[in-house]
């Protein structure tokens, strides 16, 4: 337990500090307020106002995805070139939880990305959201931003085991976008397609993130929390068991440095 | 002064590393099952919009601007190209070869305007039908023709662009995403362009691919053949202005490094 503990939080840490001279940080940033000034311009023309609170969660969300894809991608191969990677596997810390750690450092990208977000909305439009569940809000960006890091972990364990996966790695995020609704809610989907974006973590904060900004009520949080925790979960242990075996191998037949 | 034989020959050869590059960015099946549904997905995002807020004419309005969009976010690929020399080591050799460099650079990316030419043709030709708007026969090549020249216009403004991410190359990326998305919003793309206040609506009017937009609706209202040309006159003109200051801009760069005091290590 201390392992994966302290594996963890060594890597939060380390993550946090690197993100604040990371070029790639400000690359997942930049587009936060931009997009929101198309979503939101396309909102106010078609008349839709009360709409507005889509514009500002839908660039949030595409900061968070964007910022967990982009160093889950870079995390491993980083740290082999720097001479990291070695020294890190002889370590007694747990390198899946060290790498999940990163990850949830990553995911820190969401609070400034929602910042930016809703400021853009309100000074460039004039249109200010309101939280108003606040408590469901705080729950959604942690169950999402948990969620977000344990699935980039599994990709991350996939782009090692497969290399050739990290090509596309720059055209996962388009597709995401799309079938989880980040804009557009799953439920406005056919039935067949809606089906297949429930199986996204994604589909269910997106939903939650836009009623926690609504009037209305917000239904089923707790089943719908429960959830993004059981779908991340899932990816947290496939990525996690990947990584092991993988390393483990690596290790046995000595092909660590092509890693 | 370069003659045009000499600018040819120049493009001609950097384009070898344009295709090259190419290739090694991607393979046929990455191309098309990574990029092409990547950009397609993009373009059915913002299309999904319209269905959103329940308005079918300004649906139609969204999918063809998205559709030429695509143009947009690949040949800004080229901000990132044009940086690479700088990480491969041979920006040394390039600055001290006797190369015209807004040129050399001209030809080094042109694998995306050569992409992007596909990749918009596919979006702008077969998913429009799917939020219904059905093109006539005669109308393909047409569109196709509109296609090409919007690439190479928007690849043209792209190049001043690029000139100056020479210079920062760490910020290439948030350059080019910087610059993608305001042409996104005040080209006439997702909102048109009077949504926006007057100064806002003169510099949509200086980008290559609002004019490129203008022809591509003309076209699906059926306008007559003077309208459609008469935008893609103004979209060549845009573009032509664009290059011009590339290549003073390039110049100016490499002038700088030349002399010791530009930052091209």
């Amino acid at each position: 337990m201390r392992r994966l503990l302290g594996g963890f939080t060594l890597g939060l840490g380390f993550q946090l500090r690197a993100m604040v001279r990371s070029a790639d940080t400000y690359f997942a940033l930049v587009g936060a307020p931009l997009t929101t000034v198309v979503l939101m311009s396309m909102m106010l023309y078609s008349g839709r106002t009360d709409l507005a609170s889509y514009a500002v969660v839908a660039p949030t969300l595409m900061s968070l995805w964007t910022a967990g894809l982009m160093f889950a991608g870079e995390m491993i191969s980083e740290d082999r070139e720097n001479g990291r990677l070695e020294p890190l596997l002889a370590s007694p810390v747990s390198l899946p939880s060290l790498v999940f750690g990163r990850l949830c450092g990553a995911m820190f990208i969401s609070l400034p990305a929602f910042a930016l977000a809703i400021v853009t909305a309100g000074l460039v439009f004039g249109v200010w959201i309101t939280i108003h569940h606040p408590v469901v809000f705080v729950l959604a960006v942690l169950a999402t931003s948990l969620a977000t890091a344990a699935t980039v972990t599994a990709l991350s364990a996939v782009f090692i085991v497969a290399p050739g996966a990290r090509i596309v790695q720059n055209s996962l995020s388009m597709p995401v976008f799309l079938l989880a609704g980040v804009m557009v809610p799953v439920a406005l989907f056919p039935v067949w397609l809606e089906g297949a974006s429930r199986v996204l973590y994604l589909s269910w904060g997106a939903d939650l993130f836009r009623d926690a900004l609504e009037p209305a009520p917000v239904e089923a949080v707790a089943l719908r929390l429960l959830t993004m925790a059981a779908l991340g979960a899932a990816a947290l242990a496939f990525g996690s068991l990947t990584l092991v075996r993988f390393l483990r191998r690596a290790r046995a037949e000595g092909t660590l440095s092509r890693v | 002064m370069i003659t045009p034989v000499q600018a040819a020959r120049t493009v001609r050869h950097a384009a070898v590393i344009a295709r090259a590059d190419l290739g090694v960015v991607y393979s046929w099946r990455t191309w098309l099952f990574g990029w092409l549904i990547r950009l397609l997905c993009q373009m059915v995002f913002y299309s999904l919009v319209g269905v959103l807020v329940g308005d079918p004419e300004y649906t139609v309005h969204i999918v063809l601007g998205a559709a030429v969009m695509t143009c947009v976010a690949e040949t800004m690929l080229a901000t990132a190209s044009t940086c690479w020399d700088r990480h491969q080591g041979t920006m040394g050799l390039l600055t001290a070869s006797p190369v015209e460099p807004g040129v050399f650079y001209f030809g080094r990316s042109l694998q995306w305007p050569a992409s992007a030419t596909a990749t918009t043709s596919i979006a702008l030709l077969a998913v429009p039908p799917f939020f219904g708007i059905a093109w006539e026969w005669h109308q393909v090549p047409v569109l196709v023709g509109i296609v090409v020249l919007t690439c190479l216009s928007t690849y043209c403004m792209t190049m001043l662009v690029a000139s100056f991410a020479l210079v920062l190359s760490e910020a290439r990326n948030i350059i080019s995403a910087i610059s993608t998305t305001c042409v996104i919003a005040i080209s006439g793309a997702m909102v048109p362009v009077e949504f926006w206040p007057v100064p806002v609506q003169w510099i949509a009017q200086a980008l290559p691919v609002t004019h490129g937009l203008a022809a591509v609706r003309a076209v699906e209202a059926g306008a007559p053949a003077s309208a459609v040309l008469a935008s893609v006159g103004l979209m060549l003109l845009a573009a032509a202005c664009w290059l011009s200051l590339a290549l003073v801009s390039f110049r100016q760069v490499f002038a700088r490094a030349r002399t010791g005091n530009g930052a091209l290590d």
